[in-house]
């Protein structure tokens, strides 16, 4: 009997001739087709404008070189400095980094416990839920912020008088620049609705075999959630870290709206967010060179969290697929 | 020899005539140019009867020209997108504040060659010169709304405080009336705010410094005064104020829950003793609240001198307007006492038409010539002796009125401030350090932008 001998080590086709090769199929055409109308969005609304600003951010651009009255001139380095210097930039950062550290892992916990209570309860039930927790993300940011000035107004919002009922003396949320982000917070976390689907639909992706060897084992319903259950859905808890840490750093309308839009011009700077210093400097002020570098800025941040939340949590995030080999 | 000499003289009168009239006709056309094609307004469309009514008058001034008013309002983002697409407006109306920062950086052009300075006399002198930088005229202003002291006759009465306590210029007594007005429940709620000094709004600042009289600005709007002595006595004084009366956490929380233009004012709830506002105001409580009764009283320096504060929109030309004549010839129509007048007629017979009638508290405007016009032959008498009173004060008030210095920082002049007093409110700074760093912050924004 003969044998074949497979040799492993021949080299393949390189991935760009894989790719290339894939235009002689139809499906790689039609395929390609329905997203050009999303690369030419990529291309004309977010990579061009990201062109443009990391030039301007080298630059002087402001509402002369708006209007056309004097050209736009570069400045080296000139913006970046200034914005290392400027102690609004330090007070947004450190804002915008506690109300971080506040919002998302209440808010990782708070709908992973909904999603979990939601798999727990029956089907019909699981739906009226599912409806009534889901609406709170669904309403307009603007309409929170409002919203947080009525209900957490001190002695005279609904949360102050509920929680008098129960003994608690509850804090000036919206004055006291201690609890102007936590406020901020309670209100992100109560909008968890969209978080909470995309863990319940990783729960229900969870296999049935693995929770009956577990209990064959012996292993109680704790031992079986952390061992099973969050390993198990470890890559959609993963996704939602990221996309929630990405939101606090851009957190911008619920605190505009409550802490900025009075028009007395009377600001708190307990609520003083980076993205809401970035707006000023660029539409209130027009400094849109500052601006600009405030925005690479923060996408170098976002970018540096991104990459240091992958190459932590690795050792704790299961993709099936690695398994699988 | 006598006939020729005669016949000499007349031949010279007749060319002389005809001289005087042809030297007429051409310096007429040197004036009056024919006003024609299209003038694009920014930042006045369509709004109330007095704005429509306004805008009418101008318009039946520029026969030939034809009008396009857009934008209900102004806004930065919008104009500055205009401009940088060439789709530059021929005239545009903004709030007086933004006018600095845009001429400043030569996106406006001077009106001084279309505006005389007998015109310009007609205006305020506070608002002319808030419309002024750098010694040139950039438009005319429009409205004003002059700050005179509101006052809760019901919480006076029921405090038993005299209403001559009404007051500002003895400020201990002040802080005493404002303590004696004050009302907290069992729990330690406020249920009447005594008197708030309105340090937070955008004219609270501004009027109390004047009130120890200086300006937090230099007259050219160059140069920052937010740390004077009396920048830190006015500061000091309001958050006195605002701690005996319970503190900023519980007094913000209060006042947040007052509707201002709804029907349950402040005077029907009896929430607030008396207060510095705008001039609007008596017109929303005139209607909403009749029956409340109200005083109005001036805001008074230490010295016991009326103060008031102004504000409000003013037209401007931006450089590269296609249409000069017209933007003008219309800003000059439109802020005019015959426009003024028009409008105001309107509106009393308007509200005097209304089902139930309304009162007519009077327009406000930044022409002295306009409002004492419109007092002389517009306004009547409402029947309600509170409102009459009001009014009467709120004529003369403009005459001690004062204007914030344009400054090419623009908002983030008044942001500064603004920040620094609620950093001083929310205890988080000193008031000395908070207005050191304020000035720190205006004057670097001056800087950046002159």
């Amino acid at each position: 009997m003969s044998s074949v001998t497979v040799n492993n080590t021949a080299p393949g086709p390189s991935r760009a001739r894989r790719w290339l090769s894939g235009f002689r199929e139809r499906e790689t055409w039609t395929a390609y087709l329905f997203i050009v109308p999303w690369i030419f969005g990529f291309l004309v609304f977010t990579l061009g404008p990201m062109i443009y600003s990391a030039y301007y951010s080298f630059t002087n651009y402001g509402v002369q070189q708006i209007a056309g009255i004097s050209p736009t001139k570069t400045v080296g380095f000139d913006n970046y400095k200034q914005l290392y210097n400027d102690h609004n930039v330090r007070v947004a950062l450190r804002n915008t980094f506690e109300y971080g550290l506040m919002m998302v892992p209440t808010k990782l916990i708070v709908a992973l416990l909904l999603a979990v209570m939601l798999m727990r309860i029956g089907q019909r039930l699981g739906g009226v839920f599912r409806t009534i927790f889901y609406l709170p993300h669904v309403t307009p940011p603007v309409a929170v912020g409002v919203l947080v000035l009525y209900l957490f107004n001190g002695p005279y919002g609904i949360v102050n008088k509920a929680l008098s009922h129960i003994g608690i003396n509850g804090p000036f949320w919206t004055t006291d620049p201690n609890w102007i982000k936590p406020t901020i917070a309670i209100m992100d976390v109560w909008a968890c609705g969209g978080t909470m689907v995309i863990l319940l639909a990783a729960l229900y992706g969870v296999p049935r075999h693995l929770y009956e060897a577990a209990a064959m084992d012996g292993a109680s319903k704790i031992r079986q959630f952390f061992n099973v259950t969050l390993p198990m859905i470890s890559p959609a808890l993963f996704f939602c870290f990221i996309i929630l840490t990405l939101a606090a750093l851009n957190q911008f309308t619920v605190a505009y709206t409550s802490f900025f839009n009075s028009g007395s011009g009377a600001t708190n700077e307990a609520a003083l967010f980076y993205a809401i210093y970035l707006f000023q400097q660029a539409f209130k002020y027009f400094n849109m060179g500052f601006a600009s570098a405030m925005a690479w800025v923060l996408f170098a941040i976002s970018m540096l969290i991104t990459g240091i939340n992958i190459f932590a949590t690795k050792r704790f995030v299961f993709y099936q697929s690695d398994a699988r080999g | 020899m006598e006939g020729r000499n005669k016949r000499l003289s007349i031949l010279l009168v007749v060319a002389a005539a005809i001289a005087a009239v042809v030297a007429g006709t051409a310096g007429a056309r040197t004036h009056v140019h024919a006003l024609s094609g299209t003038l694009d307004i920014y930042g006045y469309g369509p709004g109330d009867d007095v704005q429509e009514n306004r805008a009418a008058y101008a318009a039946a001034q520029l026969q030939g020209v034809t009008i396009k008013r857009e934008a209900p309002s102004f806004d930065d983002q919008a104009f500055l997108t205009r401009l940088a697409s060439g789709d530059i407006p021929d005239l545009v109306r903004m709030p007086r504040p933004s006018l600095a920062l845009y001429a400043a950086k030569g996106v406006l052009q001077p009106v001084n060659s279309c505006v005389t300075p007998a015109l310009a006399k007609q205006y305020r002198a506070g608002a002319i010169k808030a419309m002024s930088y750098s010694g040139k005229l950039y438009g005319l202003p429009e409205f004003t709304n002059q700050v005179t002291l509101v006052v809760n006759v019901q919480a006076f009465q029921e405090a038993g405080v005299p209403l001559a306590q009404a007051q500002t210029k003895n400020l201990k007594q002040l802080l005493a009336t404002a303590k004696k007005l004050t009302k907290f429940d069992s729990s330690g709620n406020l249920t009447r705010i005594g008197f708030d000094p309105k340090i937070d709004s955008g004219f609270g600042f501004p009027m109390w410094v004047k009130y120890f009289g200086k300006n937090i600005i230099s007259a050219n709007g160059l140069k920052a005064q937010i740390n004077t002595p009396a920048a830190v006595k006015a500061l000091t004084f309001a958050l006195q104020v605002i701690n005996v009366e319970g503190g900023w956490n519980k007094f913000v929380a209060y006042r947040n829950t007052f509707d201002f233009f709804g029907a349950q004012t402040p005077l029907v709830k009896d929430q607030l003793g008396f207060w510095p506002m705008e001039s609007f105001i008596y017109n929303v409580f005139a209607n909403n609240s009749p029956k409340q009764h109200i005083a109005a009283r001036y805001f008074q320096n230490q010295k016991g001198g009326p103060i008031t504060f102004f504000s409000g929109n003013g037209w401007a030309i931006p450089k590269g307007s296609k249409n000069f004549d017209a933007a003008c010839a219309y800003m000059k129509a439109v802020t005019s006492v015959d426009a003024w007048d028009i409008a105001g007629a309107k509106r009393l017979a308007a509200r005097r038409a209304a089902n139930p009638p309304q009162a007519f508290t009077g327009l406000y405007t930044a022409n002295a010539v306009a409002d004492k016009k419109l007092y002389e032959d517009v306004y009547h008498a409402t029947g309600n002796p509170d409102y009459d009173d009001a009014v009467k004060f709120l004529v003369n008030a403009p005459k001690y009125g004062f204007e914030l210095p344009p400054t090419p920082a623009g908002a983030q002049f008044a942001n500064a401030y603004s920040s620094a007093i609620q950093r001083v409110l929310t205890r988080q700074q000193t008031v000395k350090a908070a207005l050191a760093q304020a000035q720190k912050e205006a004057q670097a924004a001056i800087n950046a932008n002159k």
